[in-house]
């Protein structure tokens, strides 16, 4: 199959840039690994207002092919610039020009019970709550940093017993952006007094779930501060210490990654010719920003000039605000696991790491940490963080999801099918 | 509309448009599959797709991510190991 233009993502961002280059004449497909359109922002619910109109539109555009439950995992770049992608499904396409709108992942940073069910991300929590309405206990404890465990909470708040931030954001930038105060304060309100900062959860008890959250203050580093920690019946904690923009394809097709996101010029280009890319993998900024991004790389990608966008720096703001401090490796035990897919416990990768593997790579090599099922999406930032300089990250695979061989098979029966086996 | 299903040989049904997650959440399960070393109990975790621990048995297909596929009417959910 061939398209003009292969936009990777249905959230905000990539469908703002379908619609954008669609409108101009382009032909477009869109993939997502999702069964649906709206990415994790917009998500068809229970009585959930869904998409706005000028996105909902992307349904039924004559140019526009979705293709939702649809995963990219192998991307290359021919010798005409033509860009060849697998699908999962045992499908291919061929573009011209890619957008890539892959969005982010929340950081999970571990602590002993970590993996216990009942022990999500906050990111799960409200997709669940959002998507499905489903709430995923009756006594949950939100905890880690950002703006983000306010919605959150504040969704489950008659479920929530405390909302725990790490940091404590307090800073005279904020007051640029009186409309995001009023917001956090409508959330803080709602939550009537269960909010506390430099308060972490550093261990989680139970046993076929999540049973008991133990709750330490922290000091400004998030060291746990001796005597202060108390115990929380829970049945459900939900963390969230960050969002991670998603750069496997990025990489693959090796657009230039600068500051952990895909470089980009004020066009939405990337440094690979015909690779545009919009939204939370050009740095984390929310849906508006991403939704414009979006548009702006449709309009680029369609070969018309888009308009410059307003800087944003509110995104700049919140990375200084809620920052990760190193005192959460104080509260890793060595039997913690740190690769939840391998089992692989911090005093093994402590251990490596003291025997001198000082990259990502080599101690994913040594102990098998990020060579699991997730191929290191939720342990590669967190071992980032445990080894000594900024490193390389777990990065450069080649098959960029868990494929089945009959897909990769697939390949082959269409190159032959084509002739061009 | 519901859609119905069975986990482990158990009748349940959930809302249709469920994903296999929320279905079995929404009838109390939180677990639905061991981990290979330790045979530790897992279920959702990022919810996203990322994480891969929500591993899930269906039908004919194994490993199968709950939190990123549909239940359809009469689907056979495994614990999966």
């Amino acid at each position: 199959m061939r398209t003009d233009l292969l936009v990777v993502g249905a959230g905000p961002a990539g469908m703002a840039a379908a619609l954008a280059a669609a409108d101009h004449g382009v032909d477009v497909s869109v993939v997502d690994s999702y069964p649906d359109i709206g990415g994790q922002y917009f998500r068809r619910g229970p009585g959930a207002t869904y998409l706005p109109r000028r996105l909902a539109r992307i349904g039924t555009h004559p140019r526009i092919a979705l293709r939702c439950g649809t995963s990219v995992w192998l991307a290359h770049r021919d010798s005409d610039g033509d860009f060849h992608c697998g699908l999962s499904g045992a499908d291919r396409i061929t573009a011209q020009r890619i957008v890539l709108a892959t969005g982010a992942t929340e950081l999970a940073l571990p602590f002993p019970g970590w993996d216990l069910p009942g022990v999500i991300t906050a990111g799960a929590a409200q997709a669940l709550l959002k998507g499905h309405g489903v709430a995923v206990g009756r006594r949950i404890v939100v905890a880690g940093t950002g703006p983000f465990l306010l919605p959150v909470a504040a969704a489950l708040r008659h479920r929530v017993v405390a909302v725990l931030d790490a940091n404590r954001p307090i800073t005279p930038g904020i007051v640029r952006y009186p409309g995001r105060i009023g917001i956090a304060a409508g959330y803080l309100a709602r939550l009537a007094g269960r909010m506390r900062f430099r308060q972490a959860v550093i261990e989680c008890r139970g046993d076929d779930r999540v049973r008991v959250a133990r709750v330490a203050k922290v000091d400004p580093d998030w060291r746990p501060i001796p005597g202060t920690v108390r115990e929380i019946a829970v049945d459900s904690v939900c963390v969230s210490y960050g969002f991670v923009p998603v750069l496997d394809l990025a990489r693959s097709l090796g657009c230039r990654i600068s500051a952990g996101h895909v470089w980009h010029d004020d066009a939405g280009r990337t440094s690979v010719p015909g690779v545009f890319v919009a939204g939370e993998a050009t740095g984390i900024g929310g849906w508006q920003r991403a939704e414009a991004e979006g548009r702006r790389a449709g309009l680029a990608a369609a070969g018309v000039a888009p308009p410059a966008l307003r800087p944003d720096h509110f995104a700049d703001l919140l990375a200084r605000l809620y920052p990760v401090r190193p005192g959460w490796i104080d509260w890793q035990r060595g039997d913690t696991i740190i690769c939840r897919c391998e089992e692989v416990p911090y005093s093994t990768v402590e251990d490596a790491i003291g025997r001198g593997l000082h990259t990502a790579r080599a101690v994913r090599a040594g102990t098998r940490c990020g060579m699991g099922y997730c191929q290191g999406r939720v342990c590669g930032p967190i071992l980032q963080q445990l080894l000594p300089g900024d490193g390389d990250g777990l990065h450069g695979r080649p098959i960029l999801q868990p494929t089945a061989l009959a897909d990769v098979a697939g390949l082959n029966r269409s190159d032959q099918a084509a002739g061009r086996s | 509309m519901s859609v119905h299903f069975t986990f482990d040989g158990h009748p349940l049904s959930a809302p249709e448009g469920s994903t296999i997650a929320a279905g079995l959440l929404a009838n109390g399960i939180v677990s639905w599959r061991n981990t290979r070393r330790y045979g530790r109990p897992r279920g959702v975790f990022c919810g996203i797709g990322a994480c891969y621990d929500c591993l899930v048995d269906v039908n004919s297909a194994t490993a199968v991510r709950a939190c990123m596929t549909r239940l359809a009417e009469s689907d056979e959910v495994r614990h999966a190991d």
